[in-house]
């Protein structure tokens, strides 16, 4: 009896997925959690082990396919529960982890069975994006351990660099192409922005101090505050603020949640994480999920300035660069000071000038007396 | 063992005025307090339980009087009189049974449990026959120390009977401690009379068990109590051990404030009410020329007292409520408990 | 540092603090002129005189009770009880009085006493003089209750006893006077009341405990390692207070745990840590937690008997052995 597998559903934002490489082909043995196909979104690749122990019998979406959530994109033959015929669509569960759906797990999520993880267990999936019903439990009676969960996680392997291998002006594919298709939507809309410099001269001098916070944690920080105060510039969002990641595969873009009800080190500790997590090409779909605003901050490569692009659905973005030593007037007199460069780009069909204006004035408040956010 | 009968105060007594002053003035305080509290707690201003000592003022009195502010007492369930008569203040003892901050115990303890170790009394019990240990152990102190302070426990007659009453007054006997064993017999332990619980006319005798010398007395008679108090506390000052003192008297309420006292007669209660000690020492005092306006006044001030003492408990806070998760050891003011169910966030 | 026994290391304790101050004396039942049944008050007449060292009739109720009133009276005394079994023939004194007096009275006095009690499992002593009865202290408030599992701690833990102004029980098992051990030669070594001793780091199991149970564990852990089992053993020292800190710690640390005591497991000071680890550390279990206690039986008599119905060292490798495998 053949065994449809699924196009996994990776996040609650996810519309479609593409199928970047299969690993195997039809007649192939696989064995459970094996790793059997590379999908990936506009957010992320996902190494998808396979659910089923079995051979490969059909490739129904061949490399290149875009399909939704649960449409079939492949065969298996052998035993198993006895699936709906290829042409109408599982109902997907939500994102399944690659150390394998067991049968049995599957069938447990749709009969709502409990999954018996222990506490440590759990509290780590939730942490790592892992979906319990996915995972394999090695403990007594099935239980899913520590180690099981940490054995799923580390399953989500590191996307590999695919845009290298397209051809020149053929549309790129996998990481590279979602940026690709993402940055074309969002090219026609009205992107304005406002900018300002300031002298961080007491904020370079706390993070002297503090050498546990950067300066993206500090802008961060100050963004949530500032939020606060102008909830629209966020369209009204929770006070989740996305942080631009540099990887090899492209940008990525983690999303530190509740930032409202973060302290400093707080948020610098969950920046860490998520910038770890993205560098290793482990982010799940819900770490780079939904957010009210970003931030992109070229201070790194001592780059002076950078306007970014709103990442769509968002409707502003914080671009800053390095603190650089300029001629400064204070009292009247020229000094050398540490001199930052805010610039606020925003989609005007949704905020017009003077709101990002202010928005921006409080932003530069808080960097240069960060005493007042803290 | 030796007995020595309590001289007969009666025939040949010269009396001491001042002294039977002084004494009238502790018991007319006693007295005054005790019927004030009493109606307190029947106003339901006083929480939990109250043991009056009504009719026993004199044993108080007396023997309090004979020692010195540093000496010790432990005292029972029934222990207001010897509070006071120790020299504790009326006004903390109120707040202590009001419930207030400002109590001797700081509001944890209560009428069972009041104590003052700035006069020597080392608390009332709530476990009959809790002090014998107590006292002997005050005694051990002294003469580990090099003092020469003597600790005294007061009790009742159903104290006799349980084990630490055999075991501490063996102890202090064979050790030789500076103690002074004081039955308060008023014929009732709790709501049972002493005929049905010991075959002993004289729970006294039992001292013979023990080696130890001791007296009976007449617990009506505040001089008497005061004298052979003193004649047991030179011997104990002076090495000679420990006394053990009965004194007969009669608790003129019952066992509690509110015991329906189904185990004695009216007629039986009405007609000790002539062996009132207040009434005794007033007439012999009189008999010596001391006039009447003077135990008025006494008992004028009394009241007085009195009136202040409760003024000052009902101005008195109520103790914080995170108080009663401190105080129990002394380091627990830096990591206090909780309660349980004060949920870590 | 020295090597010497348990009972020497108390006696040391003794020793030293009777010296430091003068109102520190001891009594209880054959102890000056037999200098205790394990040799632990041995020299202290000679030294320190009858006054201060005294033996008493066979009287629970007054040797505790004359006890808590000489430490509300200006001294600090050591009672010893013989054998713990028979704090029980005094527990008025300690739970009534010794515990309370200080809340009762408002905070008018302190109780500076110690009460040395010898417990344990020990050589077919059987139901009466064998017991370890912690517990029940551990459930009054009021006491402080230490527990020494090697002559180290045992003087240092004695020492601190004597100089704390609250009540405190200080077990001491049997069978652990004639063991032997290093002592620091600091004549004033001092172990906080209240402070664990991780006795050996590890991170795949904890397994947590006080007492000669702890040199169990200890003896478990070595076992365990031959199985590649590295095994974090805490010796909690006081279990009232408790060091729930180092209990946290070692949970977040191997996320599996065995808690072990010799006292019988149902109703043990070892319910009370399992229940604070459940609540408290819930996130960092990855396993059951497993308690090992005595049997809920009397102490039977004959060793075959006896020897069947307390954890040792075989049983507390096996409890952990197979949380990490998973089994449990």
């Amino acid at each position: 009896m053949s065994r449809a597998l699924p196009m996994p559903k990776l996040g609650l934002t996810m519309t479609t997925g593409v199928v970047s490489k299969w690993h195997k082909v039809p007649g192939d043995r696989v064995q459970k959690g094996e790793p059997l196909v590379e999908v990936s979104t506009d957010k992320i690749a996902f190494e998808y082990g396979s659910p089923f122990e079995g051979v490969l019998e059909r490739i129904e979406a061949p490399e290149g396919t875009e399909l939704p959530p649960g449409a079939t994109i492949a065969y298996f033959s052998g035993e198993g529960e006895p699936e709906a015929p290829a042409a109408s669509p599982e109902p997907a569960p939500t994102a399944v982890a690659t150390n394998g759906a067991a049968p049995a797990a599957a069938a447990a999520a749709r009969r709502g069975e409990r999954v018996i993880a222990s506490p440590v267990a759990r509290r780590t999936a939730r942490q790592r994006g892992v979906d319990l019903r996915g995972v394999r439990g090695t403990g007594p009676r099935g239980r899913i351990t520590l180690a099981d969960v940490m054995a799923a996680a580390s399953a989500i392997v590191a996307p590999r660099s695919v845009a290298a291998h397209a051809p020149v002006g053929a549309e790129p594919s996998g990481v590279r192409g979602a940026i690709y298709r993402h940055m074309t939507e969002i090219g026609v809309l009205p992107i304005a922005d406002v900018s300002t410099e300031i002298d961080v001269t007491e904020l370079a001098t706390l993070l002297e101090r503090r050498k546990d916070v950067s300066w993206t944690a500090a802008a961060t920080l100050a963004v949530a505050r500032a939020l606060g105060d102008h909830p629209e510039i966020g369209g009204g969002a929770p006070c989740d603020v996305g942080i631009a990641v540099d990887t090899q595969a492209g940008l990525m873009v983690p999303v530190v949640r509740e930032c409202d009800r973060r302290d400093l080190r707080s948020i610098a500790s969950e920046i860490s994480r998520l910038a770890a997590l993205a560098r290793e090409g482990r982010l799940g779909p819900d770490d780079v999920a939904g957010g009210a605003i970003s931030i992109s901050n070229v201070g790194p490569a001592k780059i002076a300035r950078v306007r970014p692009l709103p990442n769509a659905p968002q409707r502003a973005i914080l671009g800053m660069g390095a603190a650089l030593e300029r001629p400064w007037v204070r009292d009247g007199q020229i000094i050398a000071a540490p001199v930052l460069q805010l610039v606020l780009s925003f989609d005007h069909r949704w905020i017009d000038g003077a709101p990002a204006a202010r928005f921006l004035a409080q932003i530069a408040r808080y960097l240069t007396s960060p005493t007042e956010m803290l | 063992m030796q007995h020595s009968p309590s001289p007969d105060v009666k025939a040949a007594r010269t009396v001491d005025v001042d002294l039977g002053l002084a004494l009238l003035r502790t018991m007319r305080r006693i007295r005054v307090f005790e019927e004030g509290v009493e109606a307190l707690f029947l106003a339901g201003r006083v929480p939990g339980f109250l043991h009056l000592s009504i009719g026993q003022e004199a044993v108080a009195a007396g023997v309090c009087a004979a020692l010195r502010r540093t000496d010790y007492i432990a005292s029972t369930h029934r222990g207001h009189g010897h509070t006071l008569a120790k020299g504790s203040p009326m006004d903390r003892m109120t707040a202590e049974l009001m419930a207030r901050a400002t109590g001797l115990c700081k509001g944890k303890g209560g009428s069972m449990h009041v104590a003052d170790f700035s006069c020597g009394m080392l608390g009332a019990n709530g476990v009959v026959a809790g002090g014998f240990g107590l006292v002997a152990g005050a005694a051990l102190s002294q003469k580990i120390l090099g003092k020469d302070g003597v600790a005294v426990c007061f009790f009742g007659d159903g104290a006799t009977n349980r084990g630490p009453f055999h075991e501490n007054l063996n102890l202090a006997a064979i050790w030789n401690l500076p103690a002074i064993f004081v039955l308060e017999a008023n014929g009732y332990a709790s709501t049972t009379s002493t005929r049905e619980t010991t075959k002993l006319q004289d729970i006294a005798t039992r001292a013979n068990a023990y080696g130890m010398p001791y007296e009976i007395g007449d617990g009506f008679d505040a001089f008497a109590v005061y004298e052979a108090t003193k004649r047991a506390v030179e011997r104990a000052r002076g090495g000679g051990g420990p006394t053990f003192l009965e004194f007969k008297c009669y608790r003129m309420r019952g066992h509690y404030v509110g015991d329906p006292e189904r185990y004695r007669e009216r007629d039986e209660v009405n007609a000790r009410k002539s062996d009132d000690p207040i009434v005794r020492m007033e007439a012999v005092l009189s008999e010596h020329g001391v006039a009447k306006s003077t135990f008025e006044q006494i008992a004028r001030e009394a009241s007085e007292e009195f009136e202040a003492a409760v003024a000052f408990a009902e101005a008195s806070p109520f103790p914080d409520p995170r108080e009663a998760l401190v105080g129990a050891l002394t380091t627990d003011r830096d990591v206090p408990n909780d309660r349980g169910w004060d949920l870590a966030e | 540092m020295r090597t010497i026994s348990f009972a020497e290391a108390t006696l040391e304790a003794m020793r030293e603090e009777m010296r430091r101050d003068e109102t520190v004396f001891v009594m209880g039942e054959d102890i000056a002129k037999q200098g205790g049944i394990f040799g632990q008050f041995k020299g202290l007449p000679e030294e320190f005189g009858l006054q201060r060292v005294l033996d008493t009739p066979i009287s629970e109720a007054a040797l505790m009770g004359s006890g808590v009133g000489a430490a509300l009276t200006g001294t600090r005394p050591v009672v010893d009880m013989h054998f713990a079994d028979f704090i029980t023939c005094s527990m008025d004194e300690v739970v009534n009085q010794a515990a309370k007096l200080r809340y009762m009275f408002g905070e008018q006095c302190s109780v500076p006493l110690v009460v040395r009690a010898p417990d344990g499992i020990t050589k077919s002593a059987a139901a009466q003089h064998s017991q370890s009865l912690e517990a029940w202290f551990l459930h009054t408030p009021g006491l402080e209750v230490v527990i020494p599992s090697n002559p180290a701690d045992a003087k240092g833990l004695l020492k601190s006893a004597i100089r704390s102004d609250n009540p405190t029980l200080y077990f001491e098992h049997k069978g652990l006077f004639a063991t032997k051990g290093e002592v620091p030669d600091d004549d004033d070594y001092l172990v906080p009341i209240g402070k664990a001793r991780v006795a050996r780091e590890g991170d795949d199991v904890a397994i947590i405990s006080y007492g000669i149970a702890a040199n169990r564990a200890l003896e478990a852990a070595k076992q365990l390692e031959s199985d590649g089992i590295s095994a974090h053993v805490v010796d909690l020292r006081s279990i009232a207070p408790m060091d729930y800190a180092a209990i946290a710690d070692a949970t977040a640390r191997t996320h599996r745990m065995v808690i072990v005591h010799e006292a019988v497991r149902v109703g043990g000071a070892g319910a009370e840590i399992a229940a604070w680890v459940a609540q408290n550390c819930f996130d960092e279990l990855d396993a059951p937690i497993v308690r090992l206690g005595a049997a809920r039986v009397p102490m039977p008599f004959a060793p075959v008997l006896q020897e069947h119905v307390y954890p040792k060292a075989g049983e507390i490798a096996d409890a952990a052995r197979r949380l990490v495998r998973k089994q449990l």
